[in-house]
């Protein structure tokens, strides 16, 4: 196996509020492989979006990457010690200056959801195109002008060289998300980080994109990783799965191991919550509860108090994410029920009932976190 | 349904019977003008001479000619693109917008002739829940008050009463009955759409529009908002018009679906007949393009091309037949249907100018790799790609689109037809012409 392109251990980016501090994002691994696309999926709040941002360290305060190694190509793009009993980036963590010039755009891009809010609105898409290029690429202003059109072109905008001096206001939702996928992929980057970029889109158009990038990541052999809440868009695009939770993964598997051989209490739960455009589904099986917010996430299994088939092992102890199925790609879950890696006494253990009850009950959102009701 | 009314003023003055037609619809439409203001519309003939005012409003078609019905206990899902009309129907058929033509017809009054007190009682047996429920809860009201607010709009109840029956809906709805003294914000969003819940639920309306209430919610706590919704309509005997962009949602809820496309209703029929024996492109393009949560089921993808067209200068005849992939050819050519499927997809390209042209021999590879078809359609090929190689882009935009599309018998004709249903035998209409007969 040729090594991961991108190399994530143990990150935590912790947001430090008047409340407390939000672990957002609390000890996530994972991996990105030259030329896959791979799947960061959980629910709002679950921290997919910061994980993603931390990578490019892109969060700002009052949010801070406090732990954790980023290697991308082996270059440290996060890295910590321990100097005089405090974490401290290392001397080879990139400096901001060397991010900028040389990750962010070159490397590694970044698409965000809403393409009006990434697009300037007074100058003219093309301009900023070719603004981009001429930058990142050290071309000169006619070359990038036409390679600017040439790659508005390539991702299906009609009539590029007329509507590259259009404005923003005058392409549709499909066309800027268009824009942006062009000006990722112009300075031909190895990694695309795409922050839920088609939950603005109608599903015609959404198609329309995903197919777009099937058949340039298949070109260009660029590798995605794709942050999403929508387990159908999973299923249709992405190579790998990383589930989170309440700002952990709590699995990671091959697309099809983890939509067929569910391996974790939370993303089965998510599947059974979900309503089926290809078979009329009689009663859908929410999830308990809502989840709790990260400032004071509760003990054990972030899960527990949610879970169907919480034990009182699993209120005390707090799985990791290990490997339970070895079997071609390591399929990996941070749940107790895999005794037989575990082996903390899952079955012996009494179930619990569920503290999150099965209604509204549940207990309004500022008291989420707390005991409860 | 226990201990619920309160006063006889709740009780339900059920005129119309479960399956009967509560709310009828006929050639509803809805036009705003394209520009407004006191000089909207102030055109200038610059032809010679002083130029001279002369005024041309244009409009914005965004409901047109609609028809439709809902019987009393169903649900009606509407399901539609963003733009397509969906949310200005709804808001229509609730005259919460003056309809510019057709009627609305509640339980046999015409809402569109109605007016002052009669509007306003009327009202009190149709609600509506809005998609962000955040900004439709005053931020500054506690939840019990604003759940009462429609009580006292209608001068229902005394005060203590409102406070009971506040409190009650709030358990029906799954919130705590203690939390009628708390603040919007203190509420997650699932939470508030179960408030929005309780205070349409308040007057007891027989018929609720919903619009998009769960799109802003995540995927575990729609279903939680769904389930409730269902079990409130079969408490109460509820009628819905469910309005979503989600075809999954729309196919859990519904009983019966209407699709729209650009200000149309293109397709109406059962539930289960619609989504799997769909007889429109358009509804057929909607449910292929929709991702499905299951890895193995990935693969038959058929993306729609293009952009909706603007509703101010629609398509004539069918509106979706710019983008629909099974145009009609004109009559006039003899063709096979590789031949016009390939004219078609030039027709397009064309069209949209998504190509550009570096030589003949390519040209011809790329769109016609078995040549011309013969006849009268390869004359006009062959002109449109001489025009082509010439530069001459918009005299070969013009003459294909007139030889090929404005000659097809989906531009000439609006298309309406009803169908045997496979699935059930509800009725099934379906707004394309390749279902005429013969």
């Amino acid at each position: 196996m040729t090594d991961p392109l991108l190399e994530v251990h143990d990150l935590k980016t912790q947001f430090f509020t008047e409340e407390g501090v939000v672990r957002a994002v609390d000890g996530v691994s994972f991996t990105v492989e030259p030329g896959e696309i791979v799947g960061l999926v959980g629910e709002s709040g679950a921290g997919k979006s910061v994980a993603a941002q931390s990578i490019l360290r892109l969060v700002e305060r009052p949010g801070e990457i406090v732990d954790g190694e980023i290697l991308f190509r082996g270059d440290p793009l996060v890295q910590f010690e321990e100097r005089a009993g405090k974490l401290r980036p290392t001397e080879e963590m990139l400096t901001n200056d060397e991010m900028r010039k040389h990750i962010r755009g070159r490397e590694i891009a970044i698409i965000f959801q809403d393409p009006m809010e990434s697009l300037n609105p007074v100058y003219t898409v093309g301009g900023q195109l070719r603004e981009f290029i001429e930058i990142n690429r050290d071309m000169g202003e006619k070359e990038a002008k036409a390679l600017a059109i040439d790659m508005l072109r390539e991702v299906g905008i009609p009539e590029a060289a007329e509507r590259y001096s259009d404005y923003p206001h005058q392409f549709s939702g499909g066309m800027r998300q268009r824009v942006l996928i062009a000006m990722a992929l112009s300075c031909e980057p190895s990694l695309i980080i795409a922050d839920e970029p088609t939950t603005a889109l109608d599903v015609t158009v959404e198609a329309q994109i995903l197919e777009l990038v099937d058949d340039l990541q298949e070109k260009y052999g660029t590798s995605f990783i794709w942050v999403t809440h929508d387990m159908g868009v999973v299923a249709e695009i992405t190579d790998r799965v990383n589930v989170m939770y309440l700002g952990e993964i709590v699995e990671q598997a091959e697309v099809d191991d983890l939509f067929h051989d569910t391996k974790h209490p939370y993303t089965d739960a998510l599947l059974d919550s979900l309503p089926r455009p290809d078979q009329t589904v009689e009663e859908l099986n929410p999830i308990a509860g809502v989840m709790p917010e990260a400032i004071n996430p509760p003990s054990g299994c972030r899960f527990h108090p949610r879970c169907p088939d919480a034990r009182v092992v699993c209120t005390r102890i707090h799985p990791d994410n290990r490997i339970v199925d070895s079997d071609g790609a390591p399929h990996r879950a941070a749940c107790l029920k895999n005794d037989e890696v575990f082996d903390v006494g899952y079955w012996e253990s009494e179930p619990i009932e569920l503290q999150a009850g099965t209604g509204f009950g549940a207990g309004l959102a500022e008291d989420r976190g707390g005991a409860g009701e | 349904m226990s201990g619920a009314m309160t006063t006889a003023e709740l009780e339900s003055n059920d005129s119309v019977d479960f399956g009967e037609t509560l709310l009828e619809v006929n050639g509803l439409s809805k036009h705003f003008p394209n520009e407004s203001g006191f000089l909207a519309g102030l055109k200038f003939d610059r032809n010679g001479g002083v130029p001279r005012p002369y005024f041309e409003r244009k409009w914005v078609r965004a409901v047109d000619d609609v028809s439709f019905e809902i019987k009393k206990g169903e649900t009606l899902g509407l399901v539609g693109e963003s733009g397509c009309g969906k949310s200005t129907l709804a808001r229509t058929v609730l005259r919460l917008l003056d309809p510019s033509e057709g009627d609305v017809y509640f339980k046999g009054d015409n809402l569109a002739e109605l007016d002052g007190n009669d509007l306003r009682a009327i009202r009190r047996d149709m609600q509506m829940i809005f998609q962000d429920p955040q900004s439709s809860l005053d931020p500054r009201m506690k939840v019990g008050p604003i759940v009462e607010e429609p009580l006292r709009a209608h001068n229902m109840l005394d005060e203590e009463g409102r406070e009971r029956r506040a409190r009650e809906l709030l358990e029906r709805v799954g919130l705590d009955p203690q939390h009628y003294n708390r603040y919007p914000h203190q509420f997650s969003g699932g939470q508030r759409q179960r408030i929005n819940l309780a205070r349409a639920m308040s007057v007891n309306p027989d018929f609720i529009v919903c619009d998009e209430p769960t799109s802003a919610l995540d995927a575990s706590i729609q279903a939680q908002v769904l389930n409730t919704m269902r079990d409130l309509q079969t408490e109460f005997g509820l009628t819905y018009l469910f309005i979503s962009h989600d075809l999954s949602v729309i196919r859990h809820i519904s009983d019966r679906v209407a699709v729209m496309y650009l200000g149309e209703i293109v397709e109406v029929a059962d539930k289960e007949e619609l989504f799997e024996n769909p007889q429109h492109p358009y509804t057929q393009a909607l449910l292929s393009a929709i991702p499905v949560p299951d890895p193995r089921a990935a693969g038959t993808r058929t993306a729609l091309e293009g952009d909706v067209p603007s509703p101010v200068d629609p398509p004539s005849g069918c509106r979706f037949r710019t983008r629909c992939p099974s145009l009609i050819a004109p009559d006039r050519f003899d063709l096979t249907e590789d031949e016009w499927a390939e004219i078609r997809d030039f027709l397009r390209a064309v069209d949209r100018h998504t190509f550009t042209a570096t030589g003949e021999g390519q040209l011809r590879q790329e769109f016609f790799p078995d040549g011309v078809p013969r006849g009268d359609a390869g004359d006009v090929v062959n002109e449109a790609l001489s025009l082509i190689l010439s530069e001459d882009w918009d005299e070969a935009r013009s003459l294909v689109i007139e030889q090929f599309a404005e000659d097809s018998i989906c531009a000439r004709e609006a298309p309406s037809y009803e169908i045997e249903p496979t699935y059930g035998d509800g009725r099934h209409y379906a707004a394309c012409h390749l279902h005429r007969s013969g």
